[in-house]
């Protein structure tokens, strides 16, 4: 299905614009510290991202959580950013987990993921997925309530020192692993130029992050399309840098 | 186009733009520049005397005038002091040629 028919739907054609005040900020949501451009994403939009979460929420399996891929339409477009503010919007209301599985050029200020968050992992989700290590090494918690849940890549498998090794049924099951444990998970996929296409066949629901003045019509329809293709809802168009 | 959620420019906060400096900000600096360089122009500004025109500079000849002179060369002192002159009781030297010994009278006769 097209992003032009889903676009004459009303229902999927509602946006949540930024809404001023208390009403869209979270009051318990996590202390981000560290990231004060994410920090004030989920301050001042956390009400439209919650209710974005929500929607995403209802796309899953009712009795486990729902994996959502955000993918850039290019890079650069804060396709990280988002997928942070995101998982952290939605920590609020189920445990959520966020998984770095971007190309190193996704990058947030500078940095992706891993490096932002962590730094050096030496265990990722690549080694959980292959057995090398438990799930408790790789996981690194972003708040005290320990309801943001990250998981990194591996040092290793980012520098070629070691290449993971694990079948398909070994992925689903470290999927299916993260939809009990947790109420969402947002996997960052980087851009579409990279790998995020490659995760659609594997994800509930998906979000498109373009940048308005750098992606025209056509970039974010040819991602759109990419991803139903491979079998993933796509939930809409996130536009950043407004 | 199906938009979810359109999130606007964030600008990091702290990261403040250099504003242009203000005029009192200009005017205090000159200020401060100009006492730095009084200050530090002082030595030279004491000893310059600027110069007056027509003055005469006084200066001192190397070559003493002797009739201008207080003082009277005299010669050395063991010129003075020769086998022909004697020192009186207030020390004045006073020339002795021509004296004459006496002969003892009666002595040789």
């Amino acid at each position: 299905m097209s992003p032009t028919m889903h676009s004459e739907q009303p229902k999927l054609s509602v946006a949540f614009e930024p809404r001023s005040g208390a009403q869209g900020s979270l009051i318990s949501a996590p202390e981000l510290s560290k990231l004060p451009v994410v920090q004030q994403i989920v301050e001042k939009l956390g009400g439209p991202l919650l209710e974005l979460c929500r929607r995403a929420r209802r796309v899953g399996p009712v009795n486990a959580g729902a994996i959502v891929l955000l993918a850039g339409c290019h890079d650069g477009v804060g396709s990280s950013t988002v997928a942070l503010a995101c998982a952290a919007a939605a920590s609020v209301e189920w445990p959520t987990a966020l998984v770095d599985v971007s190309s190193s050029d996704s990058k947030v200020g500078g940095r992706n993921l891993t490096q932002l968050l962590v730094g050096q992992a030496t265990a990722g989700w690549e080694d959980v997925v292959s057995g090398a290590a438990p799930m408790d090494e790789a996981v690194h918690y972003l708040d005290t309530r320990e309801a943001l849940a990250f998981f990194p890549k591996s040092e290793s498998q980012r520098l070629g020192l070691r290449t993971a090794e694990f079948s398909p049924a070994d992925f689903a099951g470290w999927l299916g692993h993260m939809r009990h444990e947790y109420g969402l998970v947002f996997i960052d996929g980087g851009s579409m130029d990279g790998s995020a296409a490659q995760w659609a066949p594997w994800v509930d629901a998906a979000l498109v992050v373009c940048d308005p003045k750098r992606t025209s019509a056509a970039d974010w329809t040819n991602a759109w399309d990419r991803l139903e293709e491979r079998g993933a809802h796509v939930l809409g168009i996130v536009e950043t840098f407004v | 186009m199906p938009v979810v959620l359109r999130i606007p420019r964030i600008v990091e906060e702290g990261f403040e733009k250099a504003s242009p400096r203000s005029s009192e900000f200009r005017w205090r600096v000159g200020v401060g520049a100009a006492m730095l360089m009084l200050v530090a122009a002082m030595p030279w500004l004491v000893r310059w005397r600027p110069p007056i025109e027509g003055r005469v500079e006084p200066t001192v000849s190397i070559v003493k005038n002797e009739e201008e002179s207080d003082i009277e060369l005299l010669p050395p002192l063991y010129a003075k002091a020769n086998s022909s002159s004697l020192e009186n009781e207030s020390g004045m030297v006073e020339v002795v040629d021509g004296l004459v010994v006496p002969s003892p009278s009666g002595g040789s006769q």
